[in-house]
């Protein structure tokens, strides 16, 4: 006798279903979305701290520099450096300055800035 | 044994696996969903790290923006002594460290023998340089801190007004001290956490806070003027082996501060070691007995209330005046003076009938206008007031005696704004030093301008004032020496005995000389004061000259021109200004 199919035992439909695939996906995308960005901001973060370390370094070079700075440039210091290659220097006598005096109708530099001002506000030169 | 047990046997023991398996899955689960807060906070508080961020002190400037004082970062060399394992090992690291340190060995080698220390300090405040260079050689059980000291790039200059600040970045005087709120910033801070091996995690930063870096204080001190002024005091100190001397340098429209010196003096970077009277300011805070300078401001006072004229004459009884039973004398014996020669000539007796015209209520009066008997309300700590005694506790005698700068008790700050006061027509400015304050960021947070606190004297006596004082420094007077080539200076000098041991003793004098330039338009006021000079002692000898030699230097620095050119100037055409 002849056995029928039976078509429910035997069904053609994947054994896995494709929902499953796609949430699959879906988690491994976020897994190494995650594993990504976490290496990212790994990264970042040791670049911020070196850039942190080299802010401080050149900050402190800064200091260090002006500080050196300062004392070179002091005033005893350069004394001491022109006595050691015996330069003598001297202030002017006040005969030897010559003072150069404007003109009676010249204004004087802190004259000079409002009357610009009032020109350019007459319709003058725009730019002071 | 049959291959059913066999596989029974396999079932149970997959079984038994699956479920510890299971039961560590749910715990894990558990621990994670529902934590206790216990296990929160044992967890967190290994890994948490909360980390103050350094802040570093602001800056202390000239005029000229030239850095007084500043911050600098340091290495602290700390020792681990626990892994330091052997004596061979403690011994290499200990010649090392002393070499590169420059410290006693057995010192070092002292410290590293305590095994049950894992924390000693070898060195505090080391270069960066010199740290880097012992982090280079690896040893064991050595590593760093961070730290910083203040330093003071110019050593002793302006010590007194700078100040110092301590280790711990406290002010403990001068400007480090009054604005110490405003120069040590704030502490920024950093929660955060770490991995097992104590690295920081970057990405797991929570709160941070930036640190405020103090402010910056700009000074209307002017360095230039400041070293000529201490050179020619420490020259003058060592030339008339005075026990003390000190200057101040005013800018007399202003109240501006450019100078002020105290001799001795101390480096703030090696505060610690300082001679406590060396870090003293006595241009604010050592009172002084003025002597003759102080009567300018009693004959301004008359000449004000109208109660004498300028060439009124006084008998000034040949030296010796007997006022209250008590003799006065003079120390140029003359005759007949006018109001003008007892300025020129400095008489005690002409002085003191010049303030009996006024009497008491009125003298009174104008000095405490002057701005004797309390402070000016300077900007440093420490300033004294003086000693100026109310009326009511005056003697009969006072009245002949503090005209001539006796009874009384003065700061050369005091006198020097007084005198000023006439030089600015009669206008009293209250002296300042701090020019501005600047946070970090630029933004001004205070700003010192000049103010007027009073005009004791009208301009009219103010001006013929100026001309009286000149006279000093005119052939005949009291102050020759104090002139300076080209320019025409007014002053006043002053001879004080000193009062000591109960009693005035001749042998011990303060010399002064107060003094303003170009007489024609007042621009700076110069004070000069010398304790104990020996041999000489007098004002005119001592303090004139050495006012002569700050004062030639500092109108070339400061560019102050000539009574030669103030003069061409006023006599040419109207609207040349020079």
């Amino acid at each position: 006798m002849k056995t029928r199919r039976n078509r429910k035992k035997f069904s053609r439909e994947a054994a896995i279903p494709s929902p499953f695939f796609l949430a699959l996906g879906l988690g491994m995308f976020i897994f190494f979305g995650y594993i990504w960005l976490d290496q990212r901001c790994e990264a970042l973060g040791r670049r911020l701290s070196q850039l942190e370390i080299q802010k401080v370094e050149l900050q402190r070079q800064v200091k260090q520099e002006r500080s050196r700075w300062e004392s070179a440039k002091s005033l005893e210091q350069v004394e001491r450096l022109l006595q050691r290659h015996h330069v003598v220097m001297t202030w002017p006598d006040e005969r030897n300055i010559v003072r150069i005096r404007r003109a009676a109708d010249e204004p004087s530099a802190a004259e000079a800035a409002p009357v610009r001002h009032q020109y350019a506000r007459a319709g003058g030169i725009a730019h002071d | 044994m049959t291959e059913r047990t066999t596989t029974w046997r396999m079932v149970v023991a997959l079984i038994v696996v699956l479920a510890l398996w299971m039961v560590l899955a749910a715990r894990l689960v558990y621990l994670h969903a529902f934590p206790s807060p216990k296990l929160v906070a044992d967890s967190q508080g290994g890994h948490q790290i909360k980390r103050e961020l350094p802040v570093s002190r602001g800056r202390i400037l000239d005029v000229h923006g030239s850095i007084l004082a500043l911050d600098l970062p340091m290495k602290n060399v700390v020792a681990d002594p626990t892994l330091t394992t052997n004596d061979q090992q403690k011994y290499s690291v200990a010649m090392q460290l002393a070499q590169t340190l420059k410290l006693d060995p057995a010192l070092i080698l002292w410290r590293l023998e305590r095994p049950h220390s894992r924390y000693q300090i070898i060195q505090k405040f080391v270069a960066v340089e010199t740290a880097t260079n012992l982090a280079g050689m690896k040893l064991p059980g050595v590593f760093f801190e961070d730290s910083s000291t203040r330093r003071y790039p110019h050593g002793a200059l302006a010590c007194h007004i700078i100040g110092f600040a301590n280790l711990e970045g406290v002010g403990g005087a001068g400007i480090e001290q009054r604005l110490n709120d405003l120069l040590k910033g704030r502490p920024g801070l950093r929660i955060g956490e770490q991995d097992g091996k104590r690295r920081e995690l970057y990405n797991r930063r929570g709160t941070e806070i930036d640190p405020q870096d103090g402010a910056d204080v700009h000074l209307t001190l002017d360095l230039n003027v400041q070293y000529l002024v201490e050179r020619a005091l420490g020259e003058a100190m060592r030339v008339h082996q005075a026990k003390r001397i000190w200057c101040l340098v005013e800018r007399v429209r202003t109240g501006e501060i450019l100078a002020m010196a105290s001799l001795p003096n101390y480096d703030p970077n090696a505060y610690r070691t300082a001679d406590t009277n060396a870090m003293k300011n006595l241009v604010i805070s050592h009172t002084y007995e003025p002597g003759s300078t102080f009567k300018l401001a009693t004959v301004a006072a008359a000449l004000n209330e109208g109660t004498v004229t300028s060439d009124q004459v006084f008998d000034c009884e040949n030296g010796k005046w007997l006022y209250q039973k008590r003799i006065l004398h003079d120390y140029h014996p003359a005759g007949r003076l006018s109001v003008a020669d007892i300025i020129k000539k400095s008489s005690n007796i002409g002085a003191a009938k010049i303030a009996l015209t006024l009497g008491e209520e009125r003298l009174e009066s104008y000095l405490r206008a002057f701005g004797f008997g309390h402070r000016t309300g300077f900007d440093l700590p420490g300033e004294e007031g003086g000693i100026l005694a109310p009326r009511e506790r005056w003697t009969a005698l006072s009245i002949s005696r503090i005209p001539m700068g006796h009874e009384v008790a003065v700061t050369a700050l005091q006198l020097l704004n007084a005198l000023c006061c006439i030089a600015n027509d009669g206008h009293l400015m209250r002296p300042y030093v701090i020019a501005r304050v600047e946070d970090a960021k630029g933004r001004l947070l205070r700003r010192g301008e000049p103010v007027e606190v009073g005009q004791p004297i009208s301009e009219d006596t103010a001006r013929l004032m100026q001309q009286l004082l000149v006279r000093a420094t005119e052939p005949g007077g009291t102050a020759t020496k104090a002139c300076v080539s080209g320019y025409t200076v007014a002053g006043k000098t002053g001879t004080a005995v000193k009062f000591v041991n109960g009693t005035y003793d001749s042998r011990y004098n303060v010399a002064s000389f107060a003094g303003f330039l170009p007489a024609e338009r007042p621009e700076i006021g110069i004070m000069v004061i010398v304790d104990e000079p020996q041999p000489l002692h007098t004002g005119g000898l001592i303090a004139a000259p050495v006012f002569s030699q700050i004062a030639s230097n500092v109108v070339r620095c400061l560019q102050i021109p000539s009574s030669a050119t103030l003069l061409a100037g006023a006599a040419g055409s109207t609207g040349g200004v020079p």
